[in-house]
């Protein structure tokens, strides 16, 4: 067997070059192997890829292990005859008419040549991050956009359209919900969500007026609307009040915030009456006393503790404390021994103290008996109307149902009584038993307001009268004043102080006067209270321990808005700059 | 002399020159972080002894704060400095510049970013929430550790690439695995079929890097080039005679291959690690940038 192998190159224009010759032999081997009569140096051609062999007239082609494509099908085996294409691996194969003195003409050509080794590996190589998926710009655009939609964007386009901000508020988180930088103080947190109840406009400050619609009553400082907006004029109230800083934190309780105007007051306000004061400890005043002065309710005076000629107490009422704090004081039910909770009883708060009542705490020792002979009836206390009407009574009924008052009357009472016969009376018996009883009741008031029962405590006074029949003393008592409070200046809890005893603070044992005033000095406070820097042993105790900024009984800082006063623009300022 | 600028300049150029060759001068080894003897470092330590010395001193009486006078300075100087920090980005692009030498604007880039964790939260009194203000805080903090790796990165993983490649480059590997995937197809051409395969497989499917996380991990699980040394070893046993010094000295060149196919593969895996930090730094650069932006604006919206 004879076979015209030609093989097909490709010139650099892309033409063909043929380049022929001969094989002979009963059998062609086509593979890589050298000794494949037809040669084939491909890696991707088996070592022995197929055989050429005559069966007959016709040539066979046939590949026992490898693959053959025969005009696009695969083959394992093919009849060569003209024009059939044979792709044995990149190798291509055409079957032409064989020249004579050939039993085959094989054109041969390498169709698909392995690509450049080096160009192959480059291009399968991703040799950088900047190669792969993973990317700078997109991330950081993607990101960029995200936020700014969501946390610019949209809580601005909230904050900035009325009717949005309305309806998002019913949203369980509204768009700004992002841009609340701390908890709001316990009080706000109910419209929290709400950023325009006081955000009312963009960058501008939260506004006094937004605090005041609510807080209509808070009390200002200073005592005059004038000088509170002289002093308060320039100060916003957020400047004292920065919310966002937690549910407690709204009140402030520095002592040097006081301490900005109490330092020096009289910078502020030339013609002021208190003193200075910075640190509880160093630097405060002697406590000043609210003591009635009378005749009016309101009529009191400041009085330092210093000034001992005029702390006196003017109670109108007799009660030395000496008497009552022995031990086995003999009343009128035995004796007793009492204790100050005997008379000042804790309020509901336990702060304070209920008014000492007579009747709670005195009526037990000072009974009201009017009448000697009759221990059971008392005269009520309070009016002394009440007090004549009550011994009018009964006397009256003692006259007119002729009873007998008492098992010891030796007759004191009935003296003078004019006899009334059994059955109806007339009116003339009747005037008559009334008229002594009126006369009774005069003769023993005397006896009662004057002696023995009313003037034990109170001052009473008396006075000569035209009565119904004839000239009559009429009884008075000079209203009782007794102070709830004699620092209502500062605040003062009776509980937190319980571990100590009353006479601590209030040395009363030896008080035989009630003109005498037993409130503690500011030294005793001194004892247990530090000022503003911790000492050992005492409890650190700034201004706002005792003190409040919003003082009951003033005008509140509303009224400012109302009132123009000429104050030096650079007093409020300088004011003002300390506060921030 | 030239200018102090231009001095400056030529100095700079000696450092660099000097640091490709090692031990030529004293300046050679010096990096970014030690920079004109540590200048920014010394910048930086002043700037956070005066911040935290300025923030013990101040007592605002609504407590610390970023909106007392303190705050808002810190905040200003953090704010800028980020700025700053983040125009480096825009900064070291431009070349023909001659506003200072990268290497310095780097160095002050590392220490003063690094300032940035003391003032900024200082600044926020260390009060943070779920809020914006927070995440802006947070992005900072992430982009400034992310920083940190990259600074460990810069110093440490070019020494290891250089121990790694020696003379060569990765292109020079590159051409020198094409070679040899050559000369082995070459020889594998008298081998058997299945050594054949192999090689070219070997050649056609081994792959240097691939996807950010091969290339992270710097190896191939299913090395084309591996199983061709292995394969080859395995059936070349059974071969004999001509082909058996064939197919040991394709052995050989396989074993050549895997060599620098793992040193190719440990450069890419180097350069990763130096690189990858960057696609967290950049982007949440300009994530920071705008919640910045987002900070300050809401801070005064809402004033």
């Amino acid at each position: 067997m004879r076979i015209l192998v030609i093989s097909v190159t490709r010139n650099r224009k892309g033409q063909p070059v043929r380049a022929e010759r001969i094989v002979d032999g009963e059998m062609i081997r086509l593979g890589r192997g050298t000794q494949c009569e037809i040669h084939l140096p491909d890696p991707r051609v088996a070592l022995f890829h197929a055989a050429i062999y005559r069966q007959g007239d016709s040539i066979f082609i046939h590949a026992p292990e490898a693959e053959l494509a025969v005009d696009g099908g695969p083959e394992r085996e093919a009849r060569l005859t003209p024009r059939v294409h044979i792709a044995l691996g990149p190798y291509e194969m055409t079957v032409e008419p064989p020249p004579p003195g050939c039993d085959l003409a094989l054109a041969i050509e390498l169709v698909r040549p392995l690509p450049d080794d080096l160009a192959a590996i480059r291009a399968k190589s991703r040799t950088s991050l900047e190669a792969t998926v993973l990317s700078k710009r997109g991330p950081a655009w993607m990101l960029a956009i995200i936020l700014g939609l969501v946390f610019l964007a949209a809580p601005a386009i909230n904050a900035l359209l009325p009717q949005l901000r309305q309806a998002t508020a019913k949203l369980p988180v509204t768009p700004d919900q992002s841009w609340n930088p701390g908890e709001l103080s316990a009080g706000h947190q109910a419209f929290g969500h709400q950023c325009g109840t006081c955000h009312e406009t963009p960058f501008v400050h939260v506004r006094d007026h937004v605090c005041i619609d609510c807080h209509v009553k808070t009390p200002g400082h200073v005592q005059t609307v004038a000088l509170q907006s002289k002093l308060f004029g320039g100060t916003r109230c957020a400047n004292c009040h920065a919310d966002h800083k937690g549910a407690d934190a709204l009140v402030r309780r520095d002592p040097d915030l006081c301490a900005t105007c109490h330092s020096d007051l009289k910078r502020y306000q030339a013609d002021t009456r208190l003193g200075n004061a910075t640190d509880f400890a160093v630097n405060h005043p002697p406590f000043k006393l609210t003591l009635w002065q009378g005749p009016n309710r309101d009529d009191v005076a400041r009085v330092s503790q210093t000034d001992k000629a005029k702390l006196v107490e003017r109670s109108n009422l007799k009660f030395p404390h000496d008497l009552h704090l022995k031990t086995s004081v003999r009343g009128p039910k035995g004796r007793k021994t009492l204790e100050c909770r005997s008379c000042h009883i804790p309020d509901a708060s336990g702060k304070g103290f209920e008014p000492v009542s007579m009747n709670k705490a005195c009526l037990d020792c000072h009974t009201l008996e009017f009448e000697p002979a009759v221990t059971t009836r008392q005269v009520p206390h309070g009016s002394v109307d009440n007090v004549m009407l009550t011994m009018q009574e009964f006397y009256a009924n003692i006259a007119l149902n002729n009873i007998p008052v008492d098992v010891v009357d030796i007759g004191e009472i009935r003296r003078g009584l004019p006899r009334l016969g059994n059955g109806v009376i007339t009116e003339q018996q009747r005037q008559r038993a009334l008229s002594w009883a009126k006369f009774k009741a005069q003769q023993v008031s005397a006896d009662l307001f004057e002696a023995r029962v009313c003037i034990v405590c109170h001052e009473v006074t008396k006075a000569v009268i035209q009565g119904e029949s004839g000239k009559e003393i009429a009884w008075g008592v000079v209203p009782v004043h007794v102070a709830s409070t004699w620092m209502p200046k500062a605040r003062f809890d009776h509980v937190k102080h319980r571990t100590n005893k009353c006479a601590d603070c209030h040395a009363v044992e030896k008080s035989h006067s009630s003109a005498d005033i037993a409130m503690p000095a500011i030294v005793d406070c001194r004892a247990c209270h530090a000022g503003n820097k911790p000492a050992p042993g005492k409890v650190v105790s700034t201004c706002i321990a005792c003190h409040g900024f919003h003082l009951p009984n003033h005008p509140p800082f509303a009224a400012r808005a109302s009132v123009t006063t000429n104050v030096p623009a650079g007093a409020t300022l300088a004011a003002t700059r300390q506060l921030q | 002399m030239g200018s102090p600028r231009q001095r400056r300049g030529k100095r700079a150029v000696v450092v660099l020159y000097a640091a490709g060759q090692p031990g030529s001068l004293p300046l050679a080894h010096q990096s970014i972080l030690a920079y004109a003897r540590y200048r920014y470092l010394k910048i930086a330590t002043a700037a956070v002894v005066v911040a935290i010395a300025a923030y013990a001193w101040d007592r605002p009486p609504n407590g610390r704060y970023g909106g007392t006078w303190l705050g808002y300075t810190l905040g200003t100087v953090g704010a800028l400095l980020i700025f700053w920090l983040l125009y480096f980005g825009v900064r070291k692009r431009r070349y023909a510049s001659n506003a200072g030498m990268v290497q310095g604007w780097l160095s002050a880039h590392c220490y003063l970013g690094t300032t940035l964790i003391v003032i900024v939260t200082l600044h926020a009194a260390f009060k943070f929430g779920w809020n914006v203000h927070t995440l802006a805080y947070v992005l900072m903090l992430v982009v400034i550790f992310s920083g940190f790796y990259g600074v460990y990165a810069y110093l440490r993983f070019p020494r290891v690439m250089t121990d790694n490649l020696g003379d060569d480059t990765l292109q020079m590997l590159l051409i020198r695995i094409a070679d040899l995937d050559r000369q082995s197809r070459q020889l594998a051409l008298s081998l058997p079929d299945s050594i054949n395969r192999l090689v070219l497989a070997s050649a056609q499917g081994t792959r240097i890097g691939g996807t950010w996380w091969r290339q992270l991990r710097g190896r191939d699980p299913h090395c084309p080039t591996t199983a061709a040394s292995n394969g080859v070893q395995i059936i070349g046993r059974k071969l004999a005679g001509e082909q058996a010094k064939t197919n040991h000295q394709l052995y050989a060149q396989l074993l050549k291959k895997q060599e620098l196919v793992a040193r190719a593969r440990r450069d890419v895996q180097l350069k990763s690690w130096l690189d990858v930090w960057l696609y967290i730094h950049v982007p949440l650069s300009i994530a920071l940038l705008v919640t910045l932006i987002v900070h300050i604006v809401s801070v005064f919206f809402y004033w």
